[in-house]
């Protein structure tokens, strides 16, 4: 029974994390600056991780499958994905936060952490992981 | 449709009856909340982050990064 409300549960937490990530540009205040938007990006990473932490901590999948659980294969892609986010945030605060460089150089660093995000989320969407 | 608010009412409504998954929800959801908070008083007041508030946004990620590289 607690197993059949878990899987349940899964299922209806799926559907407002992905509102979450869908609104989260809305909700941060709409930020103006390379440095808000890289601000704000970190913090769509984080809920991202934070949803995905729920999935990838279950227990790995094993023959026969006993739900719910986690897919190795999958957790593997969540955290290929992670480490290409979370690099491109470092870098792009790093280059935001840099006051030697340019106001083109540090919009371009906020698009591309926002790109980052945006195939990170995609992963997890891929796998209805916050779907 | 206001996502958010359609969100966290399914969120504070339904998830916290169902023990095992409401804590991982929840550390999505602090995040996104604690978040959301500072990142609208740094655009009202219109300045750029403090060096403290990168800092602290730092580790937060690098937190959850290597969580999840972790688990």
């Amino acid at each position: 029974m607690k197993r059949f409300l878990t899987a349940i549960g899964a299922t209806l937490m799926a559907i407002p994390l992905a509102a979450l990530l869908l609104s989260a540009c809305n909700q941060l205040g709409s930020p103006q600056t390379a440095q808000q938007k890289v601000f704000a990006a970190g913090t769509v990473y984080e809920t991202a991780v934070k949803a995905a932490l729920v999935y990838v901590n279950l227990p790995r999948c094993i023959t026969p499958k006993v739900q719910p659980c986690s897919e190795p294969g999958v957790v593997d892609e969540i955290k290929k994905a992670d480490n290409v986010a979370f690099a491109a945030l470092t870098q792009a605060k790093a280059v935001v936060t840099d006051p030697t460089k340019t106001a083109s150089v540090a919009n371009a660093a906020a698009a591309s952490v926002e790109s980052a995000l945006i195939v990170f989320n995609a992963v997890l969407v891929q796998y209805r992981i916050g779907t | 449709m206001n996502y958010a608010n359609f969100a966290m009412t399914l969120v504070t409504q339904i998830l916290p009856l169902i023990p095992g998954v409401v804590k991982g929800v929840g550390g999505a959801i602090d995040a996104f909340t604690h978040g959301t908070g500072l990142l609208h008083t740094i655009v009202a007041e219109n300045r750029e982050p403090t060096p403290e508030e990168w800092d602290a946004w730092s580790g937060r990620i690098a937190a959850a990064h290597d969580a999840l590289q972790k688990a």
